[in-house]
């Protein structure tokens, strides 16, 4: 009996204290002092074994390991920094290749106070949560740097900063024309749409042909239909359709028209997933497709012959005569980076930074991926010339806009695929859509 | 069996290492939760404590309900359905028919198969537009049945079911690993008296593997409760929610850094689970008596 | 043998009943090799080949997709982590739970019913909800990065379902023969090991079967408290092919029929253990 109640004691006692550590995680400035003063001893441990020949080692949980298509290009670039700055500081690569695992290690190891030296998040929402943690590295004062500065995109830094204050800088950040298969187009006799009315001309087209006119699917995060709904919103609400939160007028249109999108599409959309949709589409079953630019890679090698050539990209469509020419762009990865109380610790994370914002070496990334970067690159040195016209048509655009998934609260944004498939399946109107994705904000 | 002062002793010495890694990574875990789910809490920032709001506000939600009634079918559908076909296979395997041993391997496959792949052959299977179900019905001129049954309200929760009751290997494990140890007199006994294999099976090996069936029954029971690879991986709750089940709808609350909600969820169901294992133990030492 | 038997006494009931059973079982082979063939096939086509059709065969079976897999993987180190993970958790979950079933199973305490229902109730926590308090954990003893950490929380989040199948064997073999060793002056330790140990090996096998499987397939936490390349187990290994946005499928289903292959090993030999468990219990009388 007493080793019971003893045992009880020790669980509690375990949960109180860590549940204080939790409560700990805010703001309060003791906790926060005294946490530094444990972490500056560690601190001065490593830098001691820093002086006696050892480097300063950093972490980085990589998610471009694996079969990503920058894997090979950006595992070079680290291989690079180390041997430049042999000796001095030494990046240690964690390889992490499923997204929602490492999502899931990133969160709890930020929510026990344990952030990696340098990771990458794919989203504001999250990045503004992680910061309100007070255990990331302010890195506004570096990136305001003229040698930093220089690197990015104009307006790209500003973008992501939290109260004026840069927890994190984009990278990798994704411009997602609408392709088209020509071959189909033709075969079907449909020209290449400009507005919405013509692209459901040519849907009743490609369908009287025998081919899918569009891919849809609802499956994981809806990813390809949440492209498409956020051209839609893009052509329904301009350039500030996000601004107004969802009770702009958009949405409910913008759900009008996906709904009558998924009469264009095959009969396994709901509940279809990337596999499902790359399927059709690389196998010419259906004909117009949306997606980031490095799919470009996969539809070369994984498509049937002769698709890739037959590849025409553009930006959106106008609705009512309106909005057209738009360029639906996202962020994809954001790098963050644990606060450091050591400033040569610091030092190094942003030696770090620093050498994989090169233009050159991006452009390199660029090239071997497919992918695209908030980092001014000379885009004439494109070597994909289909990745080169989807950068020439995104600089040519009337205006850029965030993809609906990076523009709302992660609760709404979590809860599109079901209110999409309710939408599709007549549950319900496209105002009730829009009123199923307010309920999620609380 | 008597308590005497050294079965005192031993008794303490065989529990400790049980209990300290039962307190350690369960009993301290639930107390946390159960702490944590009385608070708003994102996982990151401070917690702010509102008393039983997160409850009120699951039960409000018709996913979590939906979620729950799910869950129950699909217990109910394990232990009903799924444990008696294992039951069967295991008395007919048992009696060892020419292959026994290939095919007590074979049932066992599915286990061993990493979830996704599982999960990928089967949409596969239920896709409308290539799958070998819709297929198979066009072949034999039932094309009118054929739809896209995964994102089909009418079948989606069906197919995403009983696809995995068939899966009979872990409980035909146990229950033959129970017919294992049932002594061969009893079945001399019966045969002299003249009584058929089904009588035998009837009056012999069920009463004698009762607990065998009664871990059967209560493990089905706990897994349908807590089901969650076989939804994510197929139809992550779709179409429109008509599939979520209870573990799903708090990985989408931690996806939603709604911590406390998700927390109030696990509460639930480490409840729900605790009275349902007790209530079967009960029926079945009730049996008994 | 059997079939001389059967045609001496077949009367038209057993010849149907024959057939019935003959029947399930070859419907149950098929439906449970059914996803075994298909990811063997899937796995030696092209990607391209596997999202044109996933029910087709491939033109040329693709064995470099195994050669992928096993080199950029690393597989081998990641099936030996695994190995020396799943046996040491489970050597420690079914010795543990084997005593604790024993102290409930064979003998009435104040709150062993209590301690059983607590147990039993374990088996309903959500895991996945339990990252924090388990990183907590592994954090602040140090364990992190390191296999022990797994080989612990393995063994112990094992326990419930363990116990709950080995006090169910327990208890459906009789006392008297425990009893009567007990009045040979056979003590608590002695009758656990020589008696209670090898009579219910049959549930300590069934029990290990499971604990092993369940080891061999937990990825969550094996990548949560792990880092190094050195420290990564099988699982690991097959999600090494699905990144953000894009998925290698073939050489994924490569990796996962390397998986699979040491787990069916295992339970083949944990199975033949079962049939051994067959004479000791006919000698128990």
């Amino acid at each position: 009996m007493k080793k019971r109640y003893l045992a009880l004691g020790l669980a509690v006692a375990m949960a109180v204290s860590s549940i204080a550590a939790c409560g700990s995680s805010g703001s309060t400035k003791d906790t926060a002092a005294a946490g530094g003063e444990t972490q500056a001893a560690a601190q001065g441990e490593t830098q001691a074994a820093a002086s006696s020949g050892g480097e300063i080692e950093l972490s980085f949980p990589c998610i471009w390991v694996g079969s990503d298509s920058k894997a090979a290009v950006f595992g070079q670039m680290v291989e690079g920094f180390n041997t430049e700055y042999a000796g001095k500081y030494k990046v240690v690569i964690e390889e992490q290749t499923d997204y929602d695992l490492y999502r899931d290690k990133i969160r709890t190891q930020i929510s026990t106070g344990d952030a990696p030296d340098i990771f990458t998040l794919d989203n504001m929402a999250d990045l503004t949560l992680f910061a309100s943690s007070g255990k990331l590295m302010d890195l506004t004062e570096f990136l305001a740097s003229d040698e930093m500065a220089s690197k990015f995109i104009d307006g790209k830094v500003d973008a992501a900063k939290i109260d004026g204050v840069n927890y994190g800088f984009p990278y990798e950040d994704a411009v997602i024309p609408i392709m088209y298969n020509k071959k189909l187009m033709d075969a079907a006799g449909a020209e290449i749409p400009t507005s919405y009315d013509e692209l459901f001309d040519a849907c009743e087209k490609l369908k009287a042909s025998g081919v899918f006119p569009t891919t849809q699917m609802t499956a994981n995060n809806a990813w390809t239909s949440m492209l498409w709904y956020s051209y839609a919103v893009a052509a329904c609400g301009g350039p500030d359709a996000y601004k107004n939160g969802l009770d702009d007028p958009a949405f409910v249109k913008a759900a009008e028209i996906i709904k009558k999108m998924f009469d264009y599409t095959s009969s396994d959309a709901v509940g279809a997933d990337a596999t499902v949709v790359n399927g059709h589409f690389f196998n010419e079953r259906a004909a117009i497709y949306t997606n980031g630019a490095w799919i470009l890679g996969r539809i070369k090698s994984e498509g049937v012959e002769g698709l890739y050539d037959n590849l025409v990209v553009q930006p959106g469509l106008s609705y009512e005569g309106k909005n057209g020419n738009a360029y639906v762009n996202q962020v994809q990865a954001y790098f963050a980076a644990a606060k450091q109380d050591d400033p040569a610790k610091q030092e190094a994370v942003e030696a770090f930074f620093s050498y994989i914002c090169d233009p050159d070496k991006v452009l390199e990334l660029a090239n071997s991926s497919g992918s695209l970067f908030a980092i001014a690159i000379d885009s004439t040195k494109l070597e994909n010339p289909v990745q080169a016209e989807i950068v020439k048509q995104a600089n040519e655009a009337d205006f850029m806009i965030g993809h609906f998934q990076g523009s709302v609260s992660t609760p709404v944004a979590n809860a599109f695929p079901a209110a999409l498939e309710a939408l599709v399946l007549g549950d319900i109107t496209p105002e009730e859509f829009v009123e199923e994705l307010k309920a999620a904000d609380k | 069996m008597k308590v005497n002062r050294e079965a005192k002793i031993g008794i303490v010495l065989f529990l400790l290492p049980a209990m300290i890694l039962f307190i350690a990574f369960f009993l301290f875990p639930i107390f946390y939760v159960g702490v944590m789910s009385l608070f708003d809490w994102n996982g990151i920032s401070e917690a702010t404590f509102i008393g039983l709001g997160n409850y009120k506000e699951i039960f409000a939600d018709r996913v979590f309900r939906r979620s729950i009634r799910n869950n129950v079918i699909w217990a109910l559908a394990a232990c009903f359905l799924q444990v008696p076909m294992a039951l069967i296979m295991a008395m007919i395997l048992s009696k060892k028919p020419r292959g026994w041993k290939f095919f007590r391997t074979v049932y066992f496959f599915p286990q061993v198969i990493s979830g996704i792949a599982i999960a990928a052959m089967w949409s596969a299977v239920f896709n409308s537009e290539f799958g070998v179900l819709n297929g198979l019905l066009k072949l034999i001129g039932l094309e009118k049945y054929t739809r896209n049954w995964l994102g089909d309200p009418k079948t989606a929760f069906i197919c995403v079911l009983v696809y995995g009751l068939f899966y009979i290997g872990y409980y035909m494990v146990i229950m033959m690993a129970g017919i294992t140890g049932i002594d061969p007199e009893y079945y001399e006994a019966a045969e002299i008296d003249g009584a058929s294999r089904i009588q035998q099976d009837l009056h012999i090996t069920i009463p004698l593997i009762k607990y065998s069936i009664m871990t059967c029954m209560t493990l089905a029971a706990v897994f349908g409760l807590r089901t969650f690879e076989q939804i994510f991986f197929l139809t992550n709750g779709g179409p429109a929610n008509r599939t979520s089940v209870v573990v799903l709808y708090l990985y989408n609350q931690m996806n939603n850094n709604d911590y406390g909600g998700a927390n109030a969820s696990s509460v639930c169901l480490i409840i729900v689970g605790a009275l349902v294992i007790v209530s079967i133990r009960k029926l079945f030492t009730l049996k008994k008596d | 043998m059997a079939r001389t038997k059967q045609i001496k006494t077949s009367k038209p009931q057993q010849v149907i009943l024959g057939i019935v059973k003959w029947i399930l079982i070859i419907f149950f082979a098929l439906y449970t090799l059914f996803p075994l063939v298909w990811l063997f096939i899937t796995s030696l086509k092209t990607n391209a080949e596997y999202f044109d059709s996933p029910f087709s065969l491939p033109a040329v079976p693709q064995w470099q997709n195994y050669v992928n897999a096993v080199t950029q993987a690393n597989l081998g180190q990641m099936i030996f982590n695994s190995i020396t993970v799943a046996v040491i958790a489970t050597i420690i979950n079914v010795l543990v739970a084997a005593m604790a079933s024993y102290a409930i199973s064979r003998f009435k305490f104040k709150g062993r019913e209590i301690i059983f229902a607590l147990f039993s109730a374990g088996i309903m926590v959500p895991l996945n909800a339990m990252m924090v308090p388990y990183y907590t954990i592994f954090s602040k003893v140090g364990l992190l990065d390191s296999l022990n950490s797994l080989r612990i929380l393995y063994a112990a989040i094992g326990i419930p379902i363990s116990t709950f199948i080995i006090r169910g064997f327990m208890d459906s073999f009789p006392l008297e023969i425990e009893e009567a060793a007990y009045v040979d002056g056979c003590g608590f330790f002695g009758r656990f090991f020589k008696i209670v140990l090898p009579l219910t090996k049959t549930g300590l096998v069934t029990a290990a079967t499971f604990q092993f499987i369940t080891c061999w397939n937990e990825f969550v936490y094996a990548n949560l408290l792990t880092s190094s390349p050195t420290k990564k187990t099988i699982q690991i290994g097959i999600r090494f092919f699905t990144n953000q946005f894009t998925t290698d499928y073939v050489s994924m289903y490569a990796a996962i029929i390397v998986a699979i292959v040491p787990s069916i090993v295992i339970y083949m030999l944990f199975q033949e253990q079962i049939i051994s468990g067959l004479t000791a219990g006919a000698v128990k009388g």
